[in-house]
């Protein structure tokens, strides 16, 4: 269910109700485990048994790992947690890619055959609570963390609804502490979460949901459209993406600090970003960060020369792009960042392109390298999104955007330009803090009010729920 | 008393930690009292809005009714005979097949006639709709009603529609054993009430920037829609229609509005779902509104003919020996009542000329028209004229 419906709405004022009203720790942590169980299964309800199972089995391969004394036995049980997780996310994911991949490949070589499509529900969050069961069973082989003894704190650490489907990726060190340490409602905390909420709400229902109706059109068509439309669409799409999913991660953020827990940040602007490096450290941080850490580290990250560091990169990357989705656009998106990351640790950058006066400069370019990034992301196929580049870059005709939705394009794009920037002079804690409290109630409300007026009929799938 | 530094330097300490605890709980309670102002906030806009949508009806929530009435004004008089029913009626009656027939019998005499149905007109619709047809000075002389067992049942199919267009916080009394009956059913009640400005933000939009959302939109690369004078329309006649206005959300039979993605498996309100059937009862807020409209077109001598329309047999084999006793002996009790007849075409129309269980098909509605026109319409008719010329000549006499 989504965050901004009413059932979820139901479920969420009856678990608040009665998370805070146990007295007894466990039964909390028990009544949250179910709460998630039920609102994955309003989604599926047979599907959820397979989130359990995930949980069971590597809540029980991470006990065996550490009572065991053998390293053999050790690396052995860690190889194999790993390979059922990755080989459960390759199944329901990569299946029907993988078939048409081989079958392209036998095509090219002279091999006709019919290609099998097998009907696989891609099960919501698998990407997401995969990795977190990677990094749990590997803190625990690597010492980190002591493997959980509780099933449902464990459980909770794997499935608390407001990460479960689109993250922000957990760390067992960050979270498992917190399922254990008791809590107090803290109504400032309650309030904070209610409005981190709210501005995810806006993000996501009134500015992402709103654009995708430019958009999709657009993407699903680009041949007819000229080159503004065009570019138009893909700022759009730059816009909506980052709505949809920082819009997302501000909702589950928000909702676990009302029950309590403090979730990982996941965005820090990325289009104010200087350079590729630095938008990677701003976009997905949770995903961004565990990529460095279970993949690019372990391969041997910039330790092992600078030919084995831009191999590191690319493979992280790719792999980082395949996770993103099956297909070729979403690979070559990660391939293409990659390149960019590569290229950009290989250039001696001039020590006076660090000059203050060169920000807006390397602002702006990072902003149109990562928005053709986006084209390959978005774009149905290679064809289309190279149509589109080209059309965006040599004029071509077509149909316009009509001058009140340009307008309305631009309008929206300075009303999130300046968001920006008042977040970075303008302390909103402290703001609020001050402010009489019917005017913030007032704000508050009127907020809300909004987003549902200006929620669209179409749409309300978070972007990142596909991965 | 305080006799040593320690003990002074503790004390201050105890006063410093008291004076925290105090401004944390006073924070505590300002978020917690801001919470709860900005929870009243939001229900008490809520429900003022929704109190202003139940009483701009049909204005916002209602915009069929609104283009029905829209379309009635454009008449060039009122018309002698309307029709009232739901999208079985609207798409079943070929008015201009209808319209040419009764000019051809009638000549000058031949009424006016107008098809105030819409999509889910349940009998609650029909009172309503007739009483605002009343108010814009139509006063029709005959009026054809259709009716059928599901649409004066306890839980008729069609609740969730009327929640959404019609029903107010004055009709939830009357409507509560309903909303019981057909509680599966009716998964707008709660944002209906509670919420209104998310259920009708498209409408709340429209009327507001005068035009309807999305507002972000790119010209459409779709093919122009096919030239649709080429085909014949069975609804076209004399009478102006309600333009087809594809941007608003309100609800065909089988059709749903602003439903999640999630609310679209499940199973649509139609006959066939012979579940739907379990413990008939002929009561609830339908039964009581065509009670209710009976009685207002009787006062106003208007000649009603209750029309029970064709379905396929699908839907047939859902009316039971015991729902069909019922519901003539309720047609029975209702001609008693309020004079009016009524005319089974429930079963007179094969299979293969429906396009879905109860909706008639384009040589559907020719045959059902032809049906109508030659058993019910010319005769109702004709005794109609005779006996306003005879009242009219009694009245002309006792002049004399």
């Amino acid at each position: 269910m989504l965050f901004h419906s009413f059932a979820f709405f139901v479920l969420f004022t009856v678990t608040f109700v009665v998370y805070w009203r146990i007295k007894d720790h466990r039964i909390r942590v028990i009544s949250l485990v179910v709460a998630s169980i039920v609102f994955y299964a309003h989604w599926n309800y047979l599907l959820v048994l397979l989130v359990l199972f995930s949980a069971l089995f590597d809540f029980q391969m991470a006990r065996w790992i550490e009572v065991s004394q053998s390293p053999s036995r050790r690396k052995a049980l860690l190889t194999v947690s790993i390979c059922t997780s990755l080989g459960l996310l390759a199944f329901f994911k990569y299946t029907n890619f993988l078939i048409n991949a081989v079958y392209s490949v036998a095509h090219s070589l002279g091999i006709e055959s019919s290609v099998p499509v097998l009907q696989v529900v891609l099960p919501l969050g698998i990407s997401f609570y995969t990795f977190e069961t990677i990094s749990y069973v590997v803190d625990v082989y690597r010492g980190c963390i002591k493997a959980e003894q509780n099933f449902h704190d464990y459980a909770l650490f794997l499935m608390f609804f407001p990460h479960l489907i689109a993250g922000p990726i957990v760390r067992p060190g960050h979270f498992l502490p917190q399922v254990k340490r008791i809590k107090y409602l803290n109504w400032q905390r309650v309030q904070s979460g209610v409005q981190l909420f709210l501005l995810g709400l806006f993000k996501k229902a009134v500015i992402a949901d709103q654009l995708a109706n430019l958009v999709d059109p657009v993407f699903a068509s680009p041949g007819v459209y000229s080159s503004g439309t065009l570019r138009a669409a893909v700022l759009c799409y730059t816009i909506q993406i980052y709505c949809d999913f920082s819009g997302y991660s501000d909702m589950a953020i928000g909702l676990a600090h009302t029950l309590g827990f403090h979730l990982p940040v996941n965005f820090n602007m990325p289009y104010f970003a200087l350079n590729v490096a630095d938008f990677w450290r701003r976009w997905h941080i949770s995903l961004s960060t565990w990529l460095r850490d279970y993949l690019y580290i372990p391969l041997g990250g910039n330790r092992r020369g600078s030919a084995r560091m831009y191999c590191n990169i690319m493979v992280t990357m790719l792999l980082g792009g395949l996770w993103h989705g099956a297909g070729w656009t979403f690979i070559f998106w990660g391939f293409y960042h990659g390149l960019l990351l590569a290229v950009h640790r290989a250039i001696r950058w001039p020590a006076w392109l660090g000059n203050k006066m060169f920000v807006p400069f390397r602002i702006l370019t990072t902003f149109l390298c990562v928005s053709i990034g986006w084209v390959f992301f978005r774009a149905k196929s290679f064809p289309d999104a190279w149509l589109i580049i080209r059309r965006m870059f040599v004029p071509a005709q077509g149909l316009e955007l009509p001058p009140h939705v340009a307008m309305l394009v631009a309008a929206v794009f300075a009303l999130v330009l300046l968001a920006h920037v008042l977040s970075l002079v303008v302390n909103w804690g402290e703001l609020l803090r001050r402010m009489p409290i019917q005017v913030v109630a007032a704000v508050v409300a009127i907020g809300f009010i909004l987003a549902q007026l200006f929620t669209p009929d179409s749409g309300g799938a978070f972007i990142y729920f596909q991965f | 008393m305080i006799t040593a530094p320690h003990q002074l330097f503790s004390t201050i300490w105890r006063l410093r930690l008291k004076i925290e605890i105090s401004r944390g709980r006073t924070k505590s309670d300002r978020s917690r009292r801001c919470l709860l102002l900005a929870g009243l906030v939001f229900l008490a806009v809520q429900l003022g809005v929704g109190l202003i949508l139940d009483r701009s009806l049909p204005k916002i929530r209602f915009l069929y009714a609104e283009q029905v009435m829209n379309a009635a004004a454009g008449l060039s008089r009122s018309p002698d005979i309307v029709f009232m029913g739901s999208s079985r009626f609207r798409g079943g009656l070929n008015m201009g097949q209808l319209q040419e027939f009764m000019s051809t019998s009638f000549g000058a005499d031949a009424p006016l006639m107008f098809n105030a149905a819409l999509p889910a007109g349940d009998p609650f619709v029909m009172d309503y709709l007739i009483r605002l047809l009343a108010r814009q000075g139509i006063a029709p002389g005959m009026a054809i009603i259709e009716v059928s067992p599901e649409t004066v049942m306890l839980g008729c199919p069609w609740t969730d529609f009327e929640i959404i267009r019609l029903i107010t916080w004055q009709d939830m009394p009357d409507a509560l054993q309903d909303f019981i009956a057909s509680w599966k059913h009716i998964s707008h009640l709660p944002s209906s009430r509670i919420i209104p400005i998310s259920l009708y933000r498209k409408e709340l939009l429209t009327w507001i920037f005068d035009s309807p959302p999305p507002y972000l939109k790119a010209a459409s690369a779709a093919a122009p829609p096919p030239d649709r004078s080429a085909a014949p329309d069975v609804n076209k006649g004399s009478t102006p229609e309600p333009a087809e206005d594809s941007t608003k959300s309100q609800p065909a039979e089988d059709s749903t509005k602003s439903q999640p993605a999630a609310d679209s498996t499940k199973p649509q309100p139609v006959p066939g779902n012979a579940k739907l059937f379990r413990n008939y009862q002929i009561r609830g807020i339908n039964a009581q509104h065509l009670e209710s409209m009976m009685a207002y077109l009787h006062q106003r001598n208007v000649s009603v003919i209750l029309v029970g329309f064709p379905a396929d047999r699908v839907a047939l084999d859902c009316y039971t020996p015991e729902i069909n006793r019922k519901f003539m002996d309720y047609i029975e009790y209702l001609g008693r009542a309020y004079g009016c007849s009524f005319v089974d075409c429930r079963y007179r129309v094969p299979n293969e000329f429906f396009k879905d269980e109860v909706h008639l098909g384009p040589a559907g509605a020719v045959l059902f028209t032809h049906m109508l026109e030659s058993e019910v319409l010319h005769d109702a008719w004709m005794n109609f004229r005779r006996s306003q010329k005879n009242e009219y000549s009694g009245v002309e006499g006792a002049g004399k």
